[in-house]
């Protein structure tokens, strides 16, 4: 019975085009003579009826239907307005519309997945977020892909979801033999099914299940967990795309629009909204550059969440588009480019924890432009391609929320220092609770023994640890690992050419453009480059940041500043010391700080960037006498001698049962 | 009869392939073309920090003439990681391409490279230096160049055959005179056969840079006639890039004819040159020093 209301319901819903026409040649007839009107109009509402009656009846009582259309007719005004009659036509006509929209395989998962996405983009992403996606992903092959890939989801999910976390190279050792297994079983069971053959059977499993597995990964932020985690420098593009794409919303829509769907004006109005918004989106990203390499655990569906929420922490492209085009269309790109920035700054005092609409709010957006603008002249540098022995340090814990019934439960997590250029660390780790204002100190236990301070020498160590309140714990509290690290190092690397400016531009020309082959083929060669490690120092000299090649009579510029790479897990305590070889390489102080090439800071700035020195130098007698037609070139080096603080904060519950006079609640 | 027509094939294949001289036995011209010096360099590209690399460097002169004050120089390179042992290196002449020399002279020289610094932690990277090599050689264009009485040029059996010449008008000497630079356009302007305007444009070909071009002598029919390079009133000019300079040279004629006639054109020019080629070295990963 509901199969056969449905039918009629996409009858009157395909049917739109040639109804409205009817409806009105109807109406025409009414108005040229009132008798033939009225008669016309019986007849009208007789049609009327009979169309209507799918939508409002049940097969059982359509007997009566004759009678119900006879008497709706009687109750008709005698002059009923052409307007009330197309407006009535028309939403008939929606509503049938919309309703038959959804006998489309693709509508019902590009309405979720749409409603999903709009209403994360305006209360952020929720922790589950990920049993929304694969909702979405069982959804998608049961319904959709008619029950394709489901071997492959179902063992993927158990495999994920319930065994939890894999090595990320070792990967492929689960993947493929998942993938591999459910093709068998389709294969298999196609065959006892008599459906196909036993190769198209486990192809269709292995493409649809691949594919599935694949979009829930990037639906719930895996691109952006690899590019937090381990720097992977995505191009702005595909980073943007991931970002302000819902995938499973723009799977509908292309199964929407396979020739074997049925498509009613609603599926294509929302469809086009859908096009309109991934143009908008893909028109107003910016391309850029990227690559680097990874080794991990593969992270849990929350992390990767966390991953995405953090990442999408930045403006829509779309949003401020429309805005731009709505409130300033004289001015569009200066605009965008405001409102952009006006967003990261209230981002900043966001969380920094000033309420908006203050005045707290308003000094500390001019405090963030402030910032910014002085930012700008900072020397930028480069993570160098060519030292692969960096020193990486950070916590791990198993997982990012924990509950326990105990009130002075030991928590774990694990310090790993990756020491390949084997530097003496003295390391003092602490921990503590938070909740609002109160904060519980920890103590912390390194290899069962309670012990705050040690040495790390070695290649690399992992140093388990746990955190024991040092009072009762009542609720939710953000437990904070605390290490401080003192005495890194870390060196700087910067590249220039020197030589002989003559009289001839030619000969200048050929000079620089045999220099810039040989050594500055890309603008990174002009920079100064360190190891991804926590801090550097950039600096460069010469005419100008840019020119790498220096004319042996012009006065040099000499300007550092040390930056904090890490800047989101941790801050640099103090400058224990920096040193820049220029000193050695017969260079020498011309005017500007005396301490240019060589001193320490006790003071560091909060910011990514700290000021550290400038100067003019005077290059030494060898490099003023190069003969002309040559040049010389000489890698520099700075060295970095700093203290850290690494932090990593989890949530920890402690729902402590109350002792009753019945026993524990 | 199949046979015989078989065996008519063969002998007309051995009689065609032996009909033509070998070029071997004709006289091989070499100052023609646009040549320069040959560098090869053999030796070990790859070392770490601490190793001395042996590279030996072999020129093979492949002008038409000889070359003379050879300088080879090494530069070019970061300090930081490179320090070379015998960078610079004379040498007083290479015997160019002659009958005698059909190869032309060769020379060798030895040099070391030293990997000062491999930065800790660094994997395998690149390090480029260059190797100037600079020379002073010589050119010369023989050619005969076509004189005509009239006021327009008249092609005779006497001189001005079609293409055996230089004519009045703009000649185009593609072929160069067997060094990296060489003549590439001459315009002959006679006027009534008794003074001649010669416009020779000198144009680099090569690969390196040429420092100096000095004008040596130019002569018709053995007579000296003035020339000065365009836009400079010094002997020796200076050429970057492959612009090119132009000369003029303006002579009179000797003897008065009244039919057309061809004349010998000799033009000598010395030059100093530079070549430089870039060289890379591999350092390797420093992961076993401490």
């Amino acid at each position: 019975m509901v199969d056969n209301t449905a039918e009629k319901l996409d009858q009157a819903g395909s049917d739109t085009k040639k109804y409205n026409k009817r409806l009105y040649q109807v109406g025409s007839k009414w108005y040229k003579n009132k008798a033939a009107a009225d008669k016309e109009a019986s007849k009208s509402a007789n049609d009327n009826a009979k169309r209507k009656r799918p939508i409002i009846v049940n097969k059982a009582a359509d007997d009566n239907a004759e009678e119900r259309a006879s008497s709706q007719a009687e109750k008709k005004p005698k002059k009923p307005s052409r307007l009330k009659k197309y407006a009535a036509a028309g939403a008939l006509a929606a509503g049938a519309g919309a309703v038959g929209s959804f006998k489309n395989r693709g509508f019902f998962l590009f309405l979720a997945a749409g409603i999903v996405f709009f209403v994360t983009q305006f209360f952020g992403i929720p922790k589950w977020y990920a049993l929304i996606s694969l909702f979405f992903m069982i959804y998608s092959t049961l319904f959709i892909f008619k029950k394709n890939g489901t071997f492959a989801v179902s063992l993927f999910i158990i495999w994920y979801f319930f065994f939890g976390s894999a090595n990320l190279v070792s990967i492929k050792f689960y993947i493929i033999p998942i993938v591999a297994g459910a093709a068998i079983l389709h294969g298999i069971s196609s065959v006892l099914r008599g459906e196909e053959s036993f190769v198209i059977g486990a192809t269709e499993e292995m493409i649809v299940g691949v594919a599935h597995i694949l979009v829930f990964f990037l639906d719930v932020g895996l691109v952006q967990w690899l590019a937090q985690e381990f720097g992977v420098i995505l191009p702005t593009f595909v980073q943007g795309m991931l970002n302000w794409i819902p995938l499973w919303m723009f799977i509908g829509l292309f199964v929407m629009f396979n020739d074997d769907e049925k498509k009613t004006w609603l599926t294509k109005l929302l469809a086009l909204a859908a096009i309109l918004y991934l143009v908008a989106v893909i028109f107003f990203i910016s391309p850029d550059v990227a690559v680097e390499e990874l080794t991990a655990l593969l992270p849990g569906p929350e992390e990767l969440v966390a991953a995405k929420e953090a990442s999408q922490k930045n403006v829509n492209p779309a949003w401020i588009t429309v805005k731009c085009m709505t409130t300033d269309l004289t001015n569009t790109k200066v605009c965008i480019e405001r409102e952009k920035e006006l967003y990261i700054y209230k981002t900043a005092c966001e969380e920094k924890g000033v309420k908006e609409k203050t005045e707290a709010f308003i000094r500390c957006i001019e405090e963030e432009k402030e910032n910014a603008k002085n930012q700008a002249g900072f020397v930028e540098g480069a993570v160098s391609d060519i030292i692969k022995q960096v020193t990486k340090i950070h916590f791990v814990v198993s997982s990012t929320r924990i509950t326990t019934t105990k009130p002075r439960a030991f928590f774990p997590g694990t310090l790993v220092i990756e020491n390949p250029r084997e530097q003496e660390i003295k390391v003092k780790a602490s921990c503590s609770f938070k909740k609002l204002k109160e904060v519980i100190p920890g103590e912390i236990y390194v290899r069962s023994e309670q012990q705050t301070d040690f040495v790390v020498k070695d290649f690399r160590e992992e140093i388990p640890m746990q955190c024991k309140p040092t009072q009762d714990l009542d609720g939710s509290y953000q437990l904070e690992f605390k290490a401080e690290l003192f005495g890194l190092r870390t060196p700087s690397f910067l590249k220039r050419a020197f030589f002989s400016k003559t009289d001839s531009f030619d000969l200048n020309e050929k000079t620089e453009d045999e220099i810039n082959e040989d050594h500055f083929r890309s603008s990174k060669d002009k920079t100064s480059q360190a190891p991804k490690e926590l801090a550097r120092i950039n600096f460069w000299f010469g005419t100008t940041e840019k020119m790498a090649i220096i004319p042996n009579d012009e006065i040099i510029t000499f300007n550092s500043w040390v930056e904090n790479t890490a800047v989101s897990s941790g801050k640099i305590l103090r400058i224990n010391g920096y040193y820049f070889n220029l000193l050695e390489e017969g260079f020498s102080v011309k005017s500007g700080d005396e301490d240019c090439l060589q001193g320490f800071e006790n003071t560091v700035s909060e910011t990514r960037k700290t000021f550290l020195s400038s100067c003019f130098l005077e290059l030494p007698s060898e490099l003023q006498n190069i003969k002309e037609g040559r040049f010389d070139v000489e890698t520099f080096i700075a060295e970095l001698n700093y203290d850290y603080e690494i932090k990593k904060t989890l949530s920890v519950t402690a729902d402590v049962p109350v002792k009753t006079e019945e026993g524990f609640v | 009869m199949k046979w015989k027509i078989l065996i008519i094939l063969v002998l007309s294949l051995v009689v065609l392939g032996c009909g033509e001289t070998s070029e071997s036995n004709k006289d091989v011209n070499y100052k023609t073309g646009f040549v320069d010096l040959n560098v090869d360099i053999f030796g070990t590209n790859k070392g770490y920090q601490g190793s001395q690399l042996d590279q030996r460097l072999l020129i093979r002169n492949s002008l038409g003439y000889d070359v003379e004050n050879v300088q080879v120089e090494v530069g070019g390179f970061d300090r930081r990681y490179l320090d070379f042992f015998l960078y610079q290196q004379e040498f007083s002449s290479i015997e160019g391409r002659s009958v005698f020399n059909p190869a032309g002279g060769r020379v060798e020289m030895e040099y070391n490279v030293n990997i000062i610094t491999a930065e800790k932690g660094a994997k395998d990277h690149k390090q480029k230096y260059r190797i100037y090599l600079g020379y002073n050689s010589k050119l010369e264009l023989s050619d005969e160049i076509c004189i005509s009485p009239g006021s327009y040029l008249v092609e005779d059996e006497n001189g001005c055959q079609k293409g055996s010449s230089l004519k009045e008008g703009s000649n185009s000497i593609s072929s160069g005179q067997g060094a990296p630079l060489g003549i590439t356009e001459m315009e002959v302007i006679s006027k009534q056969g008794e003074t001649i305007e010669l416009r020779m444009k000198i144009e680099n070909k090569g690969d390196g840079d040429v420092k100096t071009v000095s004008l040596q002598k130019v002569t018709i029919g053995g007579k000296e006639i003035t020339c000065k390079f365009r836009g400079s009133s010094n002997s020796e000019v200076t050429i970057v890039g492959k612009e090119g300079i132009e000369m003029n040279c303006q002579g009179n004629l000797r003897v008065r004819r009244s039919l057309s006639y061809k004349t010998p054109l000799l033009v000598e020019l010395s030059y100093k040159y530079e070549l430089s080629f870039q060289k890379e070295l591999i350092i390797g990963s420093s992961d076993l020093i401490s």
